[in-house]
């Protein structure tokens, strides 16, 4: 497997996952819910990991989560990223349940750790891509 | 204690573990494979099982079912290559053990190799872009999230946050890695270490530091796992496997889950101490695979020689270096040793079982717990051995 060696690199997108992909280009985070049992599944999956159900159907999530755990690069692994270290990437539990990843952006001054609150957003990376980050709540310091 | 082995490991075979590239991964397994025939006493006509442990970051060509061939192995009654990334090599051992049992087969080598110190290239290039081909949808690679690493940091800042920790509890791994380092001839790295210079490491995917990380070498390393009374002919205490357990609990990003801290070593570890009729506290000595100082932590506490929190008291009041109560990673493991992924355990378990470990030998070995992960801790592997 060789990476292109210029820009970001893009996932290949996956049919399940197509729907996912196409909501962040309207800047909706978009997760999955088991019609059987209720319980809201991190995308992209294709039955429940609660109870086996293929009924799953995507829903908008309400963008609000905490910080599970992040970390921050401080080299970097391919040339896009070498003027952009050091850069925090973090997995957030959303409200409703799952978790995503994201990039972390904080502004001056602001703190974060695990638990801190953060609201979802939406960069573009390039004329096709937008990509999920994550800000911190307001007020928080 | 009167005890009924499954198996036992009559042949280890290493060929020189070396930081720059000379051949390819198939061609020092050709070598290892040799070498523990010939450690095991016995020819290559006798050998009727091979499992194969490609590195999960190399082509399924480096290390392909030819090998047999390349080796110069033939009427074979088992041949496999076993894919359960850094848990294969255990898991090669678990498997050959119930060949054994179930007459399958009675003399199987047991492979290794890897060559991630590649012409041209840094090793570190080869670790980054084997991980986040596993990541979910790809989502990790849209948001940088590259290498083994960080991964493993991620579990790392969780397990800090969960339990109140300080990374000076990653130190005190790999200060004991460290101190048993300096007393293997095979060992990578022996400058020793103390805290200040654990603190002083740089970050590379924070909180993990560079001597937070395995020391990745080429090479190649072989055993013959036999049946049991073949130990008994040797001249060296025999390496007997008594129990075997795998556990994988599941990738679940949700709430309520947190796999990254809480993994399947849990259920590895209580299905072999079953299998050997022991628990926990009867454990003498632990290889683990620690390819990252948290995972030792982890390991310590799923295996159940504490509470999940407590590696890094446990560590701090019975001692896992030199002279500890526990005993773990005698040659160095990942971080100072080297970095034969599954191979590294074994070997240096095989070293100890057979009083042929130096100046680091340990006095008791009744119960040995050997393990292997891959991915992100996700998957395990576990043996019961001793002498």
């Amino acid at each position: 497997m060789e990476y292109p060696k210029e820009g970001v690199i893009w996932p290949v997108v996956v049919d399940v996952a197509k729907p996912f992909y196409e909501a962040m280009q309207q800047h909706k985070l978009l997760i999955q819910q088991c019609q059987s049992c209720e319980t809201y599944q991190p995308p992209a999956q294709v039955i429940c990991d609660h109870c086996g159900s293929n009924k799953l159907i995507w829903c908008e999530a309400n963008g609000k989560g905490v910080i599970y755990s992040f970390v921050i690069f401080h080299r970097s692994f391919h040339p896009y990223y070498d003027d952009k270290i050091p850069y925090t990437v973090a997995l957030v539990e959303l409200d409703e349940g799952p978790r995503v990843m994201g990039h972390i952006e904080a502004k001056a001054g602001q703190d974060y750790q695990v638990g801190s609150v953060v609201t979802a957003n939406f960069k573009t990376i390039n004329k096709k891509n937008e990509l999920l980050y994550f800000q911190l709540e307001c007020g928080e310091d | 204690m009167k005890r009924t082995p499954l198996s036992a490991i009559t042949g280890l075979g290493m060929t020189e573990l070396r930081r720059d590239y000379t051949v390819a991964s198939w061609q020092l397994a050709v070598e290892a494979i040799g070498l523990a025939i010939d450690d095991a006493g016995l020819k290559h006509k006798d050998i009727d099982g091979l499992l194969i442990n490609k590195s999960p970051i190399e082509d399924l060509s480096a290390l392909p079912m030819d090998l047999q061939d390349y080796a110069g192995l033939s009427n074979l009654s088992l041949l496999n290559v076993v894919e359960a990334e850094g848990s294969s090599m255990v898991q090669t051992l678990q498997q050959a053990t119930m060949a054994i049992q179930s007459g399958l087969a009675k003399k199987v080598v047991c492979v290794f190799a890897d060559t991630p110190l590649q012409p041209g290239g840094s090793a570190a290039e080869s670790f980054a872009i084997a991980m986040p081909m596993m990541g979910k949808l790809g989502i990790e690679i849209a948001n940088g999230f590259y290498s083994a690493i960080a991964a493993y940091a991620m579990a790392a800042q969780r397990y800090l946050a969960v339990y109140g920790r300080s990374t000076d509890d990653f130190a005190a791994v790999a200060m004991a890695n460290r101190q048993w380092a300096i007393l293997n001839p095979l060992a990578k790295l022996k400058k020793p270490m103390t805290l200040d210079d654990h603190r002083a490491s740089p970050w590379l995917v924070e909180p993990l530091r560079l001597l937070d990380c395995a020391y990745p070498v080429n090479g190649s390393i072989a055993v013959v796992v036999s049946e049991a009374q073949c130990a008994q002919e040797q001249s060296h205490p025999g390496a007997y496997i008594y129990g075997m357990g795998q556990g994988h609990i599941g990738n679940i990003n949700r709430r309520g889950f947190q796999p990254e801290i809480e993994t399947g070593a849990k259920i590895a570890g209580e299905t072999a101490y079953k299998m050997a009729g022991i628990n926990a506290s009867d454990i003498d000595a632990c290889e683990f695979y620690d390819a990252f100082s948290i995972s030792t932590l982890v390991n310590l506490e799923m295996y159940g020689f504490c509470e999940p929190g407590k590696a890094g008291e446990f560590i701090a009041e019975k001692g896992i270096g030199p002279g500890g109560q526990l005993p773990v990673n005698t040659g160095g493991g990942h971080l100072s040793g080297y970095y034969m992924q599954g191979a590294t355990a074994v070997s240096e378990a095989v070293m100890q079982l057979r009083n042929k470990a130096g100046e680091r030998q340990l006095s008791k070995l009744d119960n040995m717990l050997v393990t292997g992960y891959g991915g992100r801790m996700q998957f395990h592997a576990a043996l019961i051995m001793g002498q």
